[in-house]
């Protein structure tokens, strides 16, 4: 077995003239939370579509093993995933998903389900279509939760939830789903409330990758200064991909550039995850 | 089967509990209460069947319940019960169609088909256990509740005849309403498999449709009649559909020379018509015709889920 759940090879996908995935190539270690992050439109729903075997695509893609597109039945054993909409069957009872998914899936644990709904104000014996938005989530998450998956994508999970749930909810997730065995793939425009649980980040614009990176690194690559007064000439010679200004004074983001170099210019922030993407986007990077 | 069509099924079920189990039982409840009304005398007439030009009275037969012979009195009691009983089968034409047209399409318009997706069931298996569910399971549900109304009405008519003083085992004629279910339903089975390029066009149609399926199905079809009649003064795809739907017992050989005497001609002619119209199915190259356009339907039909999102 590879040490990759994923490996992609100049994947790509195109609608009518539209390339929404351009040649793509990655590939996703076991044990990491990858954020896949980019403007709308920008290919990360196609990119997991293909990965998911949701949609047909050109190129060479292995997920867990498996061709995604042909055997999507085999893949499910080992993945899961929550979609950027709501999908549970509005007409189901929560306790008929939870009978469904044990009667179907090899690796559910209802214990560990129950457990978990257990903790939430879900009634059991009510309809998908009656629950709140935040319950209908909740019973998704914890159908997830207790399937013991390899690889579990999450497009945009938290979507229209209110704060204290969405940091309940990847909480829960770190705590109590995640393990060095399984790989989490996240996609969400809220940036902030996912980078202190990512280990990966893969940036993606007009369906192609522009960074693909560990955290870690990420904020040894790019680096923000606020230049003292004087320098900013030399500053400028240095190269930075995005300038502003703060009070007063100029602030510019680098990237690749060594910290005790830019250290003597002035002073070195560590950049929020959010920053470094406006900055890749909208920058020379 | 696998234990995936298994849950598939019960899932399909429980969706269409309404067409499933509520509408034959309300049928069956409406059929209660109408057989009621003459017993207690409310209406004039009872008349619930006609055979050879006789008709079944429910008032003159328990009236004249004592003039009978046994064999008369179980007759006549199988004609009467089942007869009741048949209103059970009104919703099931109307289940079967609405629900092979529905299915997959609704589950892409509320996007639980990407529930379901993520779940290890293939598409062919979630295609199949849609058609198994409204197509083979549905009639034998409504059969049982068919055959459970038989003896409701032979509990209906035994409490009657006890207060006029009749009998009362003849009232439960068991063995031919066994008799009479297992030929009914071998021989709506076999009428099924006639219509099944219908069938299987209606969930091609279900899982393409991008709004309003039901014009989706049956634009095409008349548009193909209309266009024959205009072209070629033809009524070819018309008689086509006509003869999936039922036309074919006319070719069938033998079935119009029966006659019925009485009621052990009446079941041995309805073995004699289901082996007859079983025979002509089988050795009928229209039959496997429809067989394969059906199957390639539905291939079409799973193709097609594969992409829904």
């Amino acid at each position: 077995m590879s040490e990759y759940v994923i490996e992609a090879n100049n994947l790509s996908k195109t609608f009518g003239d539209f390339k929404a995935l351009d040649n793509v190539s990655f590939k996703m270690p076991i044990g990491r939370i990858v954020g896949v992050i980019g403007e709308n439109g920008a290919g990360k729903t196609t990119m997991l579509n293909a990965v998911l075997g949701l949609s047909s695509y050109e190129g060479d893609l292995r997920v867990n093993g498996h061709d995604p597109m042909k055997e999507r039945n085999k893949l499910m054993q080992d993945v899961c995933f929550i979609a950027d909409v709501a999908t549970l069957p509005k007409w189901m009872k929560v306790s008929d998903v939870i009978d469904y998914v044990e009667s179907v899936h090899p690796r559910f644990n209802r214990a560990k389900a129950m457990d978990f709904l257990n903790r939430t104000s879900v009634p059991l014996n009510r309809k998908v279509k009656a629950l709140s938005k935040g319950m209908t989530v909740q019973v998704h998450l914890a159908v997830v939760m207790a399937i013991d998956a390899k690889l579990l994508v999450l497009d945009e999970p938290t979507l229209g939830l209110d704060i204290i749930f969405r940091k309940q909810f990847y909480q829960s997730l770190l705590e109590e789903y995640f393990d060095e065995e399984r790989t989490i793939i996240i996609t969400t425009h809220q940036v902030e409330e996912v980078e202190h649980i990512l280990s990966d980040v893969i940036f993606i614009k007009g369906g192609k990758i522009v960074l693909e990176e560990e955290m870690e690194d990420l904020t040894q690559i790019f680096i923000e200064l606020m230049v003292a007064p004087g320098n900013e000439e030399k500053a400028q010679a240095l190269g930075p991909i995005r300038k502003g200004a703060n009070f007063g004074r100029t602030t510019c983001i680098y990237k690749g550039v060594s910290r005790e170099e830019l250290n003597a210019l002035g002073e070195t922030r560590r950049l929020g995850l959010a920053d470094i993407f406006v900055a890749t986007m909208t920058g020379e990077g | 089967m696998n234990n995936n069509y298994i849950a598939l099924i019960k899932r399909d079920f429980l969706e269409g509990k309404g067409g499933y189990l509520w509408a034959p039982a309300i049928a069956l409840g409406i059929a209660v209460f109408f057989s009621l009304l003459p017993i207690l005398g409310l209406t004039d007439s009872g008349n619930v069947f006609v055979i050879n030009q006789d008709n079944i009275d429910l008032q003159e037969f328990l009236g004249r319940i004592n003039e009978h012979t046994p064999e008369e009195i179980s007759a006549g009691a199988t004609f009467i019960l089942s007869g009741f009983a048949s209103l059970v089968w009104i919703p099931l034409p109307f289940v079967i169609v609405f629900t092979l047209l529905d299915q997959l399409y609704s589950e892409r318009k509320d996007k639980s088909v990407l529930f379901w997706k993520s779940m290890p069931v293939s598409d062919t298996e979630e295609v199949l256990a849609k058609l198994i569910m409204p197509v083979f399971v549905a009639p034998i549900i409504y059969l049982g509740i068919f055959f459970a109304g038989t003896l409701i009405f032979a509990f209906i008519l035994s409490i009657v005849s006890l207060f006029i003083g009749g009998p009362i085992i003849e009232l439960w004629p068991i063995w031919n309403l066994i008799q009479g279910s297992i030929v009914l339903i071998l021989t709506f089975f076999t009428m099924l498999l006639w219509t099944a390029p219908l069938l299987a066009w209606l969930m091609l149609v279900s899982a393409y449709a991008p709004k309003v399926p039901f014009i989706f199905a049956f634009a095409p079809p008349a548009f193909i009649i209309a266009l024959e009649a205009i072209m070629f003064e033809g009524t070819k795809f018309a008689e086509w559909i006509g003869n999936r739907l039922g036309g074919w017992i006319e070719h069938v050989e033998g079935i119009r020379h029966y006659r019925v005497d009485d009621l052990e001609d009446l079941f041995r002619v309805s073995w004699d018509f289901l082996g007859s119209i079983i025979g002509h199915s089988l050795t009928s190259g229209s039959f496997w015709a429809g067989i394969i356009i059906a199957a390639a339907f539905l291939f079409g039909a799973i193709e097609i889920r594969k992409r829904a999102m």
